[in-house]
């Protein structure tokens, strides 16, 4: 979902690969001339997300400012400070932070997830304000990725940023992907969606699914083989899929938030995770029905 | 049981309700859909009669003749509900008379 302003097709061309790469900080924090904000992707390596797993040794210790930051979380059943160590010690793709995956963005960095993988090509433009939540009218022609992470960091300070200027393209995914324990895929482009479910499979990694369309939206988490394959589900880009769709910022909001709970739960090893179960939500009637993938 | 409340009832077993979601509705125009459907028959039947009612529908579920080729399955990315259950993507699953499914088109935006 995007994020991006839907008469914005440069921005969504799967086979735009002229973005820069992950490596290049200058899409990184405009604030940051260290370009300490990079990360190499052995810094937070993959802790393994099976139900029943005790804490991975490498989640790491929580200081004594994230202790007080967290300390209500704490008290979240079947959390508690261990679900907080396996956040501070996870890594989150999100493509793209537009207006679903920049709520996403926003709600993974304020429960204290480790490090976000942000991939998102383009500038912001006047169009994308009535749901973009982190990008600002001061930043319009510039960068939205360095929106993104500009604000993420007045949020939260010790959030690490891997920062990309481009979208998911079967090029890219897999070296975005192989960098994440999860995947959120908020890309307007069946095209991006595809390749990085492609990629996350290939790594056994969970892809949190959310998109939404005038005021309904869907939800579901796809991690094969517990689940069903997304080839599975959209075996091609299906026929009829107009880049340009009727959007709400509200509605995008309330899948971002419901979709960085299911991130935090799969992050956390607790509750139920959308597993072959697929929620529907129409916010003209405040309907949400919860369907089974077969 | 009124004379009229009878027919009525007769009327809905032999027809199915099919609510239409995201850019199918907005391409039909209605929420819902009625078809006539006097006798089980199959979920590639179905999409057929729909298209055949409703040719707007064709931009996103392809044309009718597209439904009979050897290899056909639900079009891409289109999710038939029955049931709070998503059906197999095979257009030779039964419909019966008085069913109400859901054809939802997997979305992609925000």
């Amino acid at each position: 979902m995007g994020a991006s302003d839907p008469s914005d097709t440069s921005a969504s061309d799967p086979s735009d690969t002229s973005a820069s790469d992950p490596s290049d900080t200058s899409a990184s924090d405009p604030s940051d001339t260290s370009a300490s904000n990079l990360h190499d992707a052995t810094h937070h390596s993959r802790h393994d997300l099976r139900k029943g797993e005790s804490i991975p040794e490498r989640a790491p210790e929580l200081t004594p400012e994230e202790l007080e930051t967290y300390a209500w979380q704490f008290d979240v059943r079947d959390f508690g400070e261990a679900g907080q160590r396996r956040l501070k010690g996870s890594s989150v793709l999100i493509s793209r932070v537009g207006g679903l995956g920049s709520v996403v963005a926003y709600e993974l960095a304020a429960a204290g997830v480790g490090r976000l993988i942000l991939a998102h090509a383009g500038d912001v433009r006047p169009s994308d304000l009535n749901r973009q939540l982190l990008m600002t009218h001061d930043w319009i022609g510039k960068p939205r990725i360095e929106s993104a992470v500009r604000r993420l960091k007045e949020l939260n300070p010790r959030l690490e940023i891997v920062a990309a200027a481009e979208n998911i393209t079967p090029e890219n995914a897999d070296r975005l992907v192989g960098m994440a324990d999860c995947v959120v895929d908020a890309a307007p482009m069946f095209q991006e969606r595809l390749a990085m479910n492609d990629a996350a499979q290939r790594r056994g990694i969970p892809v949190v699914e959310a998109a939404m369309y005038e005021l309904e939206a869907t939800l579901t988490v796809i991690h094969p083989p517990q689940t069903r394959k997304f080839r599975e589900l959209v075996s091609d880009v299906p026929p009829g899929w107009k880049r340009r769709f009727p959007v709400m910022g509200a509605v995008s909001g309330t899948v971002g938030c419901m979709a960085a709970m299911e991130t935090i739960k799969l992050l956390g090893d607790f509750g139920q995770p959308l597993k072959n179960r697929l929620v529907r939500v129409d916010l003209r009637t405040m309907r949400f029905e919860t369907v089974r993938l077969g | 049981m009124t004379m009229n409340q009878s027919a009525a009832g007769q009327a809905a077993d032999r027809c199915v309700w099919i609510e239409l979601t995201g850019p199918l509705q907005r391409a039909v125009g209605e929420d819902e859909v009625r078809l006539d459907w006097p006798s089980e028959n199959s979920l590639g039947e179905l999409l057929k009669a729909l298209l055949s009612s409703h040719p707007e529908a064709g931009d996103l579920l392809g044309d009718a003749r597209s439904l009979e080729l050897p290899d056909a399955a639900v079009p891409s990315g289109l999710l038939v509900i029955r049931g709070a259950i998503v059906l197999p993507p095979t257009l030779d699953t039964p419909i019966a008379p008085g069913d109400r499914l859901t054809l939802m088109p997997l979305i992609s935006g925000g």
